[in-house]
């Protein structure tokens, strides 16, 4: 992680950089996971310092000025009362009536597709932002492994899991970790893989994973390795554990 | 996700359908929220009333922009309503100018309104319990870690305009910005309050 960032991200999340620091902390976080969910953190933890401030109660007047005000400013086109028709009365009876129920039934068509396209809208944007979030992912994961300063761990597989094998990526300045796996087997509903840390005989819980069908698997660790540790990987109770039960990959085996 | 988290997703949902009736209740559940913030920042009951109209036609404008997975619909409004008074501020540059270099670290404007350990929590019981355990944490950071919250996040000072009114360092103030929230974040912990975010 590069330091001056790893600096400014409280005061990022307090709202208090300068233009240049803001641009470049930004430009930072889009290429960097683990500083960006750091970031993420200390959003939230700024978001909690202004939820704290005690509520006030707003003016009773204000209520329908403000909502009056929202919602004037965005109505949707579907929502826009129409002007009625202002045919002559001269006009043939039962062709104004056909007219108005056409008029009628064209309206509600419009509204329910109105309604549906804004569902529709709402659940694209949803999935947007999740693919934005994997992409996010999966971009700063591509940029550590394809730097040149970044070390790679192999692991090997242990145990009934022998044929599988991984490869640990490591940022040599903030240790942040990418771990890929391969040939690991699927696993049972309740069950998931678990990565670790193991320090001066410690084992550090590293964030849980699942692999595709095919036995592929990639995870930011979501804590860093100092320089000397070993990456493993174990086969825990859904929901993880504290301490490693069934470890099936390592590295430095 | 709590019920309440449930609740506050479905309700922006249909804020994004352009829905009158849940953003009346968006509103009735959270504005005095809102305005207690805007008040908080800008110091001014008119002020205060403008953003808070700003801050909620931007709920209605934007409402397809929350996302339940990356945190309550709390912070978010929280971050909305920051954003909206501290522009505010800054086009106005009416605190800044404002700022005077405290006589002393034990008289901080930051105690005046925000620090209130004891508060009681009538009403909106969670939001108000979760809320006062907030104050009790900020109570006790050191007075130099609050002052550095104060003027960021309150009155939007930049990290330069921090040091250049303080005289503090630069390097001081990040420094200080971080342990505040390293702090916050532990003495939260302490109290027993679930930490609102991914870490």
């Amino acid at each position: 992680m590069n330091e001056h960032v790893h600096d400014l991200l409280a005061l990022y999340a307090l709202g208090g950089l300068e233009p240049d620091d803001l641009r470049q902390v930004e430009a930072h976080l889009e290429r960097c996971y683990a500083c960006w969910r750091r970031a993420d953190g200390l959003l939230h933890l700024a978001g909690d310092v202004g939820a704290s401030t005690p509520a006030i109660e707003p003016p009773v007047r204000l209520r329908a000025a403000v909502l009056e005000r929202a919602v004037r400013t965005a109505a949707p086109v579907g929502r826009r009362s129409r002007a009625p028709s202002r045919r002559s009365p001269a006009a043939a009876q039962p062709v104004a009536v056909r007219l108005a129920g056409v008029h009628a039934l064209a309206t509600g068509v419009l509204a329910i597709l109105v309604a549906v396209l804004m569902a529709w809208n709402y659940q694209l944007t949803a999935e947007f932002n999740t693919l934005r979030q994997q992409f996010r992912v999966q971009q700063a994961a591509v940029a550590l492994i394809s730097s040149p300063s970044t070390q790679a761990l192999p692991l090997g597989g242990l145990g009934p899991a022998a044929d599988s094998s991984g490869r640990a990526y490591v940022d040599p300045d903030s240790r942040n970790v990418v771990l890929i796996v391969q040939r690991l087997s699927p696993l049972e509903q309740g069950k998931t893989y678990q990565a670790w840390v193991i320090s001066d005989g410690q084992a550090v819980p590293a964030g849980l994973f699942a692999v595709t069908r095919s036995g592929w698997g990639m995870t930011w660790l979501s804590a860093p390795s100092p320089p000397g540790s070993v990456i493993g990987v174990s086969v825990e109770p859904e929901g993880g554990s504290d301490q490693p039960s069934e470890v099936v990959l390592l590295s430095g085996s | 996700v709590t019920s309440a988290g449930v609740r506050d997703s479905q309700l922006m949902q249909r804020v994004a359908l352009q829905d009158r009736e849940a953003m009346a209740e968006v509103y009735d559940r959270y504005a005095a929220r809102v305005y207690g913030l805007c008040l908080r920042i800008l110091e001014e009951a008119q002020l205060a009333e403008d953003m808070l109209q700003e801050v909620f036609v931007r709920v209605w404008q934007r409402a397809y922009q929350y996302e339940p997975s990356r945190g309550s619909l709390m912070t978010w409004l929280m971050g909305v309503a920051r954003n909206t008074c501290i522009d505010q501020l800054r086009r106005q540059r009416v605190r800044p100018q404002a700022l005077q270099q405290p006589d002393s670290l034990d008289a901080l404007p930051f105690e005046e309104g925000l620090v209130d350990p004891d508060g009681d929590v009538p009403g909106q019981a969670d939001m108000n319990a979760r809320a006062a355990l907030v104050r009790r944490a900020l109570a006790r950071l050191t007075p130099e870690q609050q002052l550095v919250i104060h003027l960021s996040y309150f009155r939007g000072l930049t990290r330069r305009e921090i040091a250049r009114n303080l005289q503090w360092p630069e390097g001081t103030v990040h420094t200080r910005a971080r342990l505040a929230l390293q702090n916050l974040r532990r003495h939260l912990d302490e109290l027993g309050l679930e930490p609102s975010e991914l870490e």
